[in-house]
Formats: structure tokens, sequence, C-alpha cells
């Protein structure tokens, strides 16, 4: 059975002798860590610690170096996501912390997604995701796309209060099959229906292409609004996302 | 490294050697096991959020973008806001439209 002292990085030990207390989850990630190499190591500790940059670097590196594309993901990148996963659960860490993990994860995955990708692994689809114009509550729609890319969708981020002009030009650029718009405030609701009539108005209108999310949002509302799929929460988001693309409807433009 | 004459293959670029074989049914698993990680997360967030503002650090700085009402002046210059919410009363009625 390997041991903690088996682990070669520093930051990794210490982090699962303080905040690891189950033996359980301990044991398996004390055998998981042990087993990979320093380098892949390397990649965990800067992903836990939320840094980017160093993910991005490392990861260049390592496939550089001829470490296959699936090794890096699961023994650098999924492996430190399960730590953090425990320490968010455990109260150590919290929301914004994930965040900054998610964003570190992203970093190393935008070298793996294409050498995936060329080997015939595609990303389950294309989403372009923004939170409408005049609301910068972005939270729900930066968990929306975590999960969302942890669950193999492509996503381009547009961020904060985002325009209907600035939704259709990222549609024309980017083609996605999914676009996904939410709003946190009861004020800015209306913004959503405001960007589909834009769509329309610039004839861009798939059927079944936009779905709509946010803490005031409600089924009715969004079927008001001529959205064509409402989550309440990210977990809804990919099941409606994934059902989008299934049904086929997310197909086109 | 690249060859000395320029026409080897340039090992800083992953993709230049061409796509080595991905058997699909290990790439879905890998998504599947960070999706799963992911999902018990959100477990987490929909339970937390109850209680404590999401756009709070876990030093209590403020991670907002927008206005709130619970914001204060940061300790140090350059520093994020300091939350001053207390995490008893719903949170969101602090949060302001821009």
């Amino acid at each position: 059975m390997a041991e903690l002292t088996d682990i070669k990085n520093e930051l990794i030990r210490a982090e699962i002798d303080e905040y690891v207390g189950r033996p359980d989850e301990r044991e398996r990630l004390i055998a998981m860590f042990a087993s990979a190499g320093p380098q892949m190591q390397a990649i965990s500790a800067a992903l836990i610690d939320g840094d980017h940059a160093t993910v991005d670097g490392l990861t260049r590196e390592a496939l550089a170096a001829g470490t296959t594309a699936l090794e890096v993901m699961d023994d650098g990148l999924i492996a430190g996501m399960a730590l953090v996963g425990i320490k968010f659960r455990d109260g150590v860490i919290f929301v914004p912390e994930v965040l900054a993990c998610a964003r570190a994860m992203k970093a190393g995955m935008a070298h793996i997604e294409p050498i995936l990708s060329a080997s015939g692994a595609k990303p389950l689809g294309k989403v372009v995701m923004g939170t409408v114009k005049g609301d910068l509550h972005d939270i729900g729609k930066n968990l929306c796309i975590m999960m969302l890319r942890g669950s193999g969708f492509d996503v381009i981020d547009l961020g904060v209060d985002t325009s209907p002009d600035t939704f259709i030009e990222a549609v024309e650029e980017h083609a996605p099959d999914l676009l996904g718009m939410s709003a946190l405030l009861t004020t800015t609701m209306p913004n959503i229906g405001r960007t589909i009539e834009a769509f329309l108005e610039a004839g861009l209108r798939d059927p079944d292409k936009i779905m709509v999310g946010g803490a005031p949002v409600t089924q009715a509302f969004a079927d008001d609004m001529g959205a064509d799929g409402y989550g309440k929460d990210a977990m809804a988001c990919v099941a409606l996302a994934k059902s989008l693309i299934a049904e086929g409807t997310g197909a086109r433009v | 490294m690249p060859a000395s004459d320029g026409t080897g293959p340039d090992r800083s670029d992953p993709l230049a050697a061409g796509p080595t074989s991905v058997d699909p049914a290990a790439v879905q698993a890998s998504f599947d096991r960070l999706s799963g990680i992911f999902s018990e997360m959100m477990l987490t967030v929909a339970e937390v959020s109850t209680r404590r503002c999401p756009y709070k650090d876990r030093t209590d700085h403020c991670t907002a973008k927008f206005g709130c009402r619970n914001q204060r002046r940061p300790t140090e210059p350059g520093e994020l806001l300091v939350c001053g919410g207390d995490d008893k009363l719903d949170y969101r009625s602090a949060w302001e439209p821009g």
C-alpha cells in the first residue's frame, strides 16, 4: 500500500495530510498521486492552487515531452480536481476558489482538447454563454460553464453584461450548437426576451437553440420569452444541453 | 527540439507530430469521472449557498464584479473588498443591480 511519503510533491502531501480525513479517501488519493509521475503531480498541485498560468505551462511541457493527452488529463488535471472537490465539500474552500481551479483546469484542457479532437474524440457540442445586458451576476453562469466543460462541451464564455449584438456576433463567429443566457435580476430578465427578439430580427433564430437560466427565471418565463429550454441549475443546464444536442435540434445556427 | 535543418517536428507543439490514437471510450470515461466530481460539487454549492454568499472567498473577501451593501474597504490597498455579511440574513438582498 502506498504511503503519503511516496508522493514527491510537497504541496499535495501537505494538502492530503491536512484536509483529507476520511481513511478511504485518503488511501485512494495517496495511491492515485503516488502512482503519478512528478510532472503530473506538479500539474495537480498548480491546479489545486488555482494557478492557471502554471497549469498552462506545465501541460504544454508535458505534452511536448511525450506524455499522452489522456495521461495529463487523468493523472494531472482530474486527479487535482478530485482533491479540490473534497476540500470544497468539507468547507476548506468556497465557490470562488473552486472557480479558480476550474479556470486552471481549462488552461490545461486548452492543450488537450485539440489532441483528443484530432484523434476522433469530438466535443459533445459547442455552446456560447453569457449573462444578459445589464447583469453582472455571473456565479450561476460560471458554474454552468464549469459543468458543461467537465461534461465534454466546448464553451465560449462571453462574460457578463452581454448585449444582444455581442451574442449575435459570437454566434456568427463561432457557429455554436447552443446559446445559453442567464439573468439574476428581475430587472434584467426581460433582456433575455430582447436578445431572442434581436436574433429573430437578424434572421438567425434556429427553433431549438437557446437555453436560459438564472435564479428568478422559470420555465413559464422561458416559454413566454421564446426560449427553447430552461435549466434551474448547473446540473439541469448540462442535462438540457445534452437533450437538445441528442434531439439534433441544436445542430444549426 | 526541432531538427537543426528545420524540417523535423516542433516538439513544443504537441499537435505537430500529428494526432496519436486515443481510445474514445477512455476519453469518455475520463469526462464521466470529471463530471462526477463536478456533480458532487454542485450538491455542495446548493447547500452552501443557502447560508454563505457564493462570491465570498475563503478569506472573506468579495469576488463580485457588482456592488453589494456588505462590501467593506480592504485592509490593504489593492486587495479585494472585504465581505461584511454575517451569513445570518439572506445575502442576496444586499446585492445591487450594477
